[in-house]
């Protein structure tokens, strides 16, 4: 179940900004100005400005209050479309959302629920029909059946819900012989969110203002990736969607762009949510407290990762001090109702699947009342409880432990596990 | 304007209505056309228009004016140059050349954005298709308007100069016909090459590659109907480039000029309508 989670969002704000950045003061896209950077709580461009950057000669008035007066109006702007409070709190809701192409069928039957504030992977094999779903989220390719809403807005009328989303598909799309300025503002033009003091927030945000009057064509394709970025996140959307987003860029722009797309989550406290489609799952496990994996056009799975890691059964390594407390620890596990291996000095206990509602009795834990989205229900909370079980028992009949190692799958490995079986769905989808 | 009435300008984030796309639209692709290929594409229209002058008035020879303001020479005589028509002609004559090159230009323009997938950025920021080409279609016209109205200048300019060197009596040029005439034969060409202007912009929505539409556009046009109009010379009262090319033209002794008008308002209604149907509906995988 998702309704009521808050995916999240501190944990993101702690490993990205600090708790000052929870509900204190806006962090905004500018972050370059002169007399903004004097503003408390203002966080740098993801992508560093490079020299000889447009700041230094920005004019000396200060133009922080009527940027704060251009946002103030935007947001009220924007807090005019959306729903209303207390409306349902996810982000994307359809069901049903097929396409077929003739006789093939791109996506079949998926149900997509993400939460408000989620940053969502969304991963699959080449020709899952990744790309087929965005573009049907975004209104550029029709879907066959399906129906839902985005932001509170029907799915059929993209017209209600896009001018809040900032999406990147693909490739970047760019008029090479324009400068990027121009390229941004002809967008922003397009719908009626042009200000040119948004051009240059974005333009800083992705550390192009220093080149933004140049040619898009003398750009390379990673800035010119980053130009798309800027482009999307034009008009401070609440939903941002990137197909692809490290596409081109080296190693350290690969990490900005990790930090911002982290840093566009839990910006300004407001919830925004972002949904990163990529093949990089080690990246989609640093920076996604969400996933949907589709394969063959079909929902394989959707909810928080660590639904989908421990989903699988987990291997715990033990080594006990002495080799001949090996038999009494493996007898000990046993009796915690794991799986036990021995080999040599080594016990391997095989962890049972957990996850979701219920996995505190799947691991035969007392637990109190739970409460839904609890920790109880935490399948992480719950290994490391299990694991402190093994430990304090293996204390209590005198055995010290050398190691106690838990060999966690990794994404990777148990995405290819999903995508290798083409079994759809698992059993411990959360959605 | 000042940055604060910048700011308190009211910035809805979402559409209310058509218009407002239209107008959207409009003032996006407005700022996209300043670059340098504009200047070319203006300046190559009147360059057109000049070499189109400067031919009429070079290659006249000293026949009648058998026709006086009429187009069905392609290079009239010197005294059919001294009459009320004479300030334009070359202007005229230009005007098919200058709609079969915006017909190839609108084709290969709004197929390109296509081919380089900036429609999808397009229509993901303005999911209003029809209201988004119809701001497009707004700004191409009003450069065409403006760019024909600096093409028609210049030509005059060249006009009176090279009646100077030809010794063409320029007398005729001046008088209220002669300028009633240029308005008229500006609007007509203004008409011609909107139509084929909207047939290239059809062509290319239909078509959605810029190599294809751009052949088409040129095989049409060029040979194919030329071909059919050598056999049965009643074809230009009927083929699309033809007719559009009539208009441009004023009419002329075969085809009248009402025809022309009716059936090439017909034609270019009819592939518009074609064309937005294909882009309201057609799913964008650019």
């Amino acid at each position: 179940m998702i309704a009521g989670v808050s995916y999240g969002a501190e944990r993101r704000a702690e490993a990205v900004a600090g708790p000052t950045t929870r509900g204190g003061a806006r962090r905004s896209l500018i972050g370059m100005n002169s007399s903004t950077q004097e503003r408390p709580g203002r966080r740098q461009p993801a992508f560093p400005p490079g020299p000889g950057s447009a700041r230094a000669a920005d004019p000396a008035v200060d133009l922080a209050a009527d940027r704060a007066a251009s946002r103030a109006t935007q947001a009220a702007d924007r807090a005019a479309d959306r729903p209303a409070e207390g409306a349902d709190p996810t982000a994307i809701d359809v069901r049903g959302l097929s396409k077929r192409y003739g006789r093939r069928t791109v996506v079949r039957d998926l149900d997509l629920r993400i939460p408000v504030g989620a940053v969502a992977g969304f991963i699959g094999p080449n020709g899952a029909g990744k790309t087929t779903t965005l573009r049907m989220l975004l209104g550029l390719v029709r879907p066959t059946t399906g129906q839902g809403t985005v932001l509170g807005r029907p799915l059929a009328e993209p017209a209600g819900y896009l001018p809040r989303v900032g999406a990147l598909i693909e490739s970047p799309a760019l008029y090479p012989r324009l400068s990027a300025r121009r390229n941004l503002e002809s967008l922003a033009l397009l719908a009626g969110q042009y200000h040119p003091f948004w051009i240059d927030e974005v333009l800083d945000e992705v550390g192009l203002r220093d080149r933004a009057d140049e040619e898009v064509r003398s750009y390379s394709l990673g800035m010119k990736q980053r130009l798309a970025i800027a482009a999307a996140l034009l008009g401070d959307p609440d939903l941002l969607v990137l197909d692809e987003p490290t596409n081109g860029l080296d190693p350290m722009g690969i990490r900005l762009m990790r930090e911002l797309i982290r840093d566009l989550a839990v910006r300004d406290g407001q919830p925004r949510t972002v949904v990163v489609s990529s093949h990089l799952l080690a990246e989609v496990e640093q920076i996604c407290d969400w996933i949907i994996v589709v394969d063959r056009g079909e929902l394989a799975y959707q909810g928080p990762p660590e639904g989908l890691l421990a989903a699988d059964a987990a291997r715990v390594t033990l080594r006990p001090e002495h080799v001949d407390d090996v038999g009494m620890l493996a007898d000990l596990a046993a009796g915690l109702g794991l799986t036990v291996e021995r080999a040599g000095d080594l016990v391997t206990a095989v962890l049972p699947a957990v996850t979701g509602p219920g996995a505190a009795e799947t691991l035969g834990r007392p637990t109190r009342p739970p409460a839904p989205g609890g920790e109880d229900d935490d399948p992480q909370h719950l290994l490391r409880a299990l694991l402190a079980d093994l430990n304090r028992a293996a204390h209590a009949h005198g055995i010290t432990l050398v190691e106690i190692a838990p060999n966690r799958v990794t994404l990777e490995e148990r995405y290819t596990g999903l995508v290798a079986r083409g079994t759809g769905r698992l059993m411990g989808d959360a959605a | 304007m000042t940055t604060q009435q910048l700011v308190a300008q009211p910035l809805r984030s979402v559409d209310r209505g058509l218009w407002i796309a239209v107008g959207r639209s409009y003032r996006s692709e407005a700022r996209k056309l300043r670059r340098p290929s504009t200047v070319v594409a203006v300046g190559a229209l009147a360059a057109l228009s000049v070499l189109s002058t400067v031919l009429t008035f070079a290659l006249a020879d000293d026949g009648p004016p058998s026709a006086p303001g009429g187009s069905d020479a392609l290079l009239p005589p010197l005294p059919a140059l001294a009459t009320p028509a004479g300030l334009i002609l070359g202007f005229r004559l230009a005007s098919t050349f200058t709609g079969l090159l915006l017909l190839l230009l609108c084709a290969a323009m709004l197929a390109t954005e296509y081919s380089q997938g900036t429609i999808r950025m397009i229509f993901m920021r303005q999911p209003r298709r029809v209201s988004w080409l119809a701001g497009r279609m707004g700004v191409l016209l009003s450069l065409l308007a403006v760019a024909l109205v600096g093409a028609f200048v210049i030509s005059a300019a060249t006009a009176v100069l090279m009646a100077q060197i030809r010794g063409v009596d320029t007398g005729q040029w001046w008088t209220g016909e002669a300028l009633r005439r240029a308005g008229r034969d500006y609007l007509n060409v203004l008409l011609g090459t909107t139509c084929f202007a909207i047939a290239g912009t059809a062509l290319s929505l239909l078509i959605r590659s810029t190599t294809a539409a751009v052949l088409v556009a040129f095989a049409w046009t060029g040979p194919l109907e030329h071909i059919i109009e050598n056999a049965w010379p009643d074809a230009i009262k009927y083929l699309p480039g033809l007719v559009f090319a009539n208009i441009s033209r004023g009419g002329d002794s075969i085809a009248g000029y009402r025809g022309p008008l009716l059936l090439g308002s017909l034609y270019a209604v009819a592939v518009a309508v074609a064309a937005l149907t294909s882009l309201a509906r057609r799913d964008v995988t650019a």
